[in-house]
């Protein structure tokens, strides 16, 4: 046993062997079966039969050495000793003890008095024995004991002379037996010997068969590895073309990066000039809307004492109004207040387009609606033919962001069958205003030819011709 | 207190008879008055004839004790009559599956016992009483609760087989063997003999040849078909002149049979309990048993288990119980330690004096 398993608790013992038994169980079948063997006859020890319970002293003291120590433990404890019990007691008995001591000792141990062996006479020596034991008196009780045993000592003598003789003989014979065993164990040794070293010449051939093969093969993979080798390189250089393909492409992808870059910047650049136009063009706007509205203010009082076509409008109003029917619908562009009222007292639903706020705000009128766009806006809000007359005071303003072809157009699209468009060109505020912006242009509508507005749709084209100013009173043709 | 002990039928020597008789002597010493009830009683003390229970039925104070190991419809009807506190002993019923290949008599007869596991359970009685965990796991599956269920290990004669002298005489062989295999039982299908048979060829055959079985265990005659079984096996074997077959033998002959045992080998399939491994433990004999039923329990880490019954693993088992003295030295010292604390008789009647006192 180990020693580090000394100390070791029992359960643990227990468990330690659980496993090391599978183990072992596991390699059971893997060892020499053994033979079948037959049973010994009895041997000295086996007279003393287990089923006995009483002995006579004489029977368990008269062995001797190993002998003794098996007898008495088969007789006494029904079992025979353990190899580390045997030498136990061999070593009491080398040391001087007394058989009767050890037999003593084995009958009234736990184990012993379990079994209940009865030995006549056992006790009484056994605790004689046990005296010697005691100091002082031992010794004394131990030296009369030996002088009381001497007149035996010559028989004991000569019986063991006559043992050992006996055993001499017993051992020679046995040493003659052994040598014969021994020569023919040396023939069979002979024997062996020699299939051996055929054996071993076999194994040589095959040894030298194997190198061979182990040779081949060698070749076979030398081949096998040159060819590998070939294709790693081919492999490596492949992967190195690869590489500069990488390389290659990672360039152009710089390339595309810097390009992205660079467009990103442009447009947000583009973005930013878009962002300044439209703040450039805000800032127009609101200053012409200050301007026109500035121009107005100042142009409306100017003009207010005398109107400057007063006399001109009552002439066009008797020519539009007559023209169109009760309760007529009427678009009107840029027209002044009087204009606004001389067609409101008539009865028309009119709806005045006036971008100039400050304009507008002087030209409402009620019953009157204002819209603050210009020509072309209102008109391409108006559906098709659904207005019976419109009215242009001031067509050299109208035309600055409509042009005349696109306003008889826009005209001749929204007016009803027979429906009249008055154009007229007379100074007044809106005039005025342009004059003041610097804007003034003349469409010289005075030098059209009637002809020309049958071009857009309109069948019948009336020249009014007033004192300062000219204006056309066209009708749209019927359906 | 009056106790009545019910059994269908008393043995004289069967572990569930000596769980009766001795429980019945340690009610006694405990200042109860208990009676044994039996249809049909053999060996000393007799038990008294089921009519004579009536009485003690219809006692509410009384507590009856019906000691269940088989089928028997009669208690069933007992058990409903009572008007006294009851208790059921389970010594455990064999699975019928064991029997299915050997005895269609003694496969209904298991089958209808452990039909009356839920039959019981249904009875509502104060206790039910197992030799071990493994038992009441019976009750505790069939829905009885488990502040119902208590443990308390089978009476036995231990100190009376400590005490007797051994018997050699049926054990002598007339050969010189170096080892010997010892296993105690009746001859029975769960009993695992011919695993045991396997393991101990095996052992022959790799291990040590010079060695014997003893076989200590009733045949029964109703188990025709098993018996010849083991017979024949043992031919295919090759070890019929090795085994050793010891029939109706009395504690002399067993003890001398466990103390000339190496180790008591015990593969039995099905154990609610089994009392050989408390002798065994209680002789200082090692125990190598199969890990089954209630034998791990019952061991409490005094012997080797094998799962299953690999040959191999007994055999290899038995080789290292014999050569290692220390191992041996180990299960003696854990043995007698849960002898002990466990299972000698004071031990038991102590705990069935605490079950008791309940009922006061």
């Amino acid at each position: 046993m180990s020693s580090e398993y000394k100390d070791e608790d029992p359960s643990a013992r227990i468990e330690r062997a659980g496993h090391e038994i599978r183990l072992l169980a596991a390699g059971l079948r893997d060892r020499p079966r053994l033979a079948r063997t037959e049973v010994s006859d009895a041997t000295s020890t086996e007279r003393l039969e287990p089923a006995r319970l009483a002995y006579a002293i004489s029977e368990l003291a008269g062995t001797h050495h190993r002998t003794f120590v098996e007898a008495a433990f088969r007789a006494l404890l029904k079992r025979a000793p353990e190899p580390d019990e045997t030498e136990a007691h061999l070593a009491r008995l080398t040391a001087g003890a007394r058989k009767v001591e050890i037999l003593g000792d084995l009958r009234w141990a736990p184990e012993g008095r379990r079994v209940g062996v009865h030995v006549r006479g056992l006790r009484a020596r056994y605790l004689l024995a046990k005296a010697t034991r005691v100091p002082v008196f031992g010794r004394l009780l131990d030296l009369c004991l030996d002088v009381a045993a001497l007149p035996l000592q010559p028989r004991h003598l000569r019986a063991v002379e006559t043992t050992l003789a006996a055993r001499d003989e017993a051992t020679q014979e046995t040493l003659q037996g052994l040598n014969a065993r021994i020569g023919i164990l040396a023939a069979q040794v002979r024997t062996l010997a020699e299939q051996a070293a055929a054996r071993t010449t076999q194994f040589t051939q095959r040894l030298d068969d194997l190198h061979a093969t182990l040779h081949q093969q060698a070749l076979a993979l030398h081949a096998v590895e040159s060819a590998l080798h070939t294709r790693i390189d081919a492999a490596e250089k492949a992967v190195e073309e690869g590489r500069h393909l990488g390389e290659r492409q990672r360039e152009r992808l710089e390339e595309l990066e810097f390009i992205r870059q660079r467009f990103y910047a442009i447009n947000h650049w583009a973005h930013s000039l878009e962002t300044a136009f439209a703040r450039i063009d805000d800032t127009a706007r609101t200053r012409e809307g200050e301007l026109a509205a500035r121009a107005a203010t100042l142009a409306l009082p100017a003009l207010a004492a005398e109107p400057p076509s007063a006399q001109d409008q009552q002439s066009w109003d008797e020519a539009f109004a007559s023209a169109l029917p009760i309760h007529a619908g009427v678009l009107a562009f840029t027209c002044g207040r009087d204009w606004i009222e001389r067609l409101a007292r008539r009865g028309f639903a009119v709806v005045h387009a006036e971008p100039n706020p400050v304009l507008a705000e002087a030209a409402r009128v009620e019953g009157v609606v204002v819209e603050p766009v210009d020509a072309n806006e209102l008109l391409r809000r108006v559906p098709e033919q659904s207005v019976d007359g419109i009215s242009i005071l001031a067509v050299s303003s109208v035309v600055r962001t409509l042009p005349l072809v696109d306003l008889l157009d826009a005209s001749a699209r929204v007016l009803r069958a027979n429906g009249v468009l008055l154009l007229a060109d007379a100074p007044g505020v809106a005039a005025l205003v342009d004059d003041l912006r610097g804007l003034r242009a003349d469409a010289r509508i005075g030098v059209l030819p009637a002809p020309l507005f049958h071009a857009f749709g309109f069948a019948e084209a009336r020249r009014i011709a007033t004192n300062g100013s000219v204006a056309w009173l066209l009708r749209r043709a019927a359906a | 207190m009056r106790i009545g002990i019910l059994v269908a039928v008393l043995g004289e020597r069967d572990a569930v008879g000596t769980d009766v008789r001795e429980m019945a002597a340690a009610l006694q010493r405990l200042g109860h008055h208990a009676r044994m009830f039996a249809s049909a009683s053999h060996g000393v003390p007799a038990a008294e004839p089921l009519a004579a229970m009536e009485e003690l039925l219809r006692d509410p104070d009384a507590v009856l004790i019906y000691h269940f190991a088989f089928g028997w419809p009669p208690a069933i009807d007992f058990l409903r009559r009572a008007r006294c506190r009851r208790i059921v002993r389970y010594h455990n019923v064999t699975p019928p599956e064991f029997f299915a290949e050997w005895s269609p008599e003694y496969e209904a007869a298991c089958r209808a016992g452990r039909a009356e596991i839920d039959t019981l359970a249904a009875l509502d009685c104060e206790l039910y009483l197992g030799d071990s965990p493994h038992n009441v796991d019976d009750f505790l599956a069939a829905g009885v609760p488990r502040r119902r269920t208590a443990v308390l290990a089978p009476f036995n004669r231990l100190d009376h087989l400590l005490t007797v002298p051994g018997d050699f005489a049926l054990l002598d062989a007339p050969r010189q063997r170096k080892a010997t295999w010892l296993a105690v039982g009746r001859l029975a299908p769960n009993k695992g003999h011919l695993d045991l048979f396997d393991a101990f060829a095996l052992y022959r055959d790799y291990c040590e040849a010079n060695a014997r079985l003893i076989v200590v265990g009733s045949r029964d005659p109703r188990l025709v078909s098993y018996n010849a079984a083991l017979m024949e096996r043992l031919c295919v074997l090759g070890i019929e002149a090795d085994v050793r077959f010891l029939s109706g033998v009395g504690e002399e002959v067993l003890k001398a049979a466990y103390l000339s045992a190496d180790a008591l080998v015990s593969l039995s399939a099905h154990e609610g309990f089994c009392v050989p491994l408390i002798e065994a433990m209680a002789l200082g004999v090692p125990v190598i048993a199969r890990d089954a039923g209630a034998q791990a329990w019952t061991l409490g880490g005094a012997g080797l288990l094998s799962e299953g019954a690999d040959p191999a693993r007994v055999a290899a088992s038995m080789e290292r119980v014999r050569q290692d003295a220390a191992l041996r030295d180990a299960m003696r010292e854990t043995g007698f330690a849960r002898i002990a604390s466990e299972f000698a008789p004071g031990v038991l009647e102590r705990n069935l004096g605490d079950l008791t006192e309940a009922f006061r």
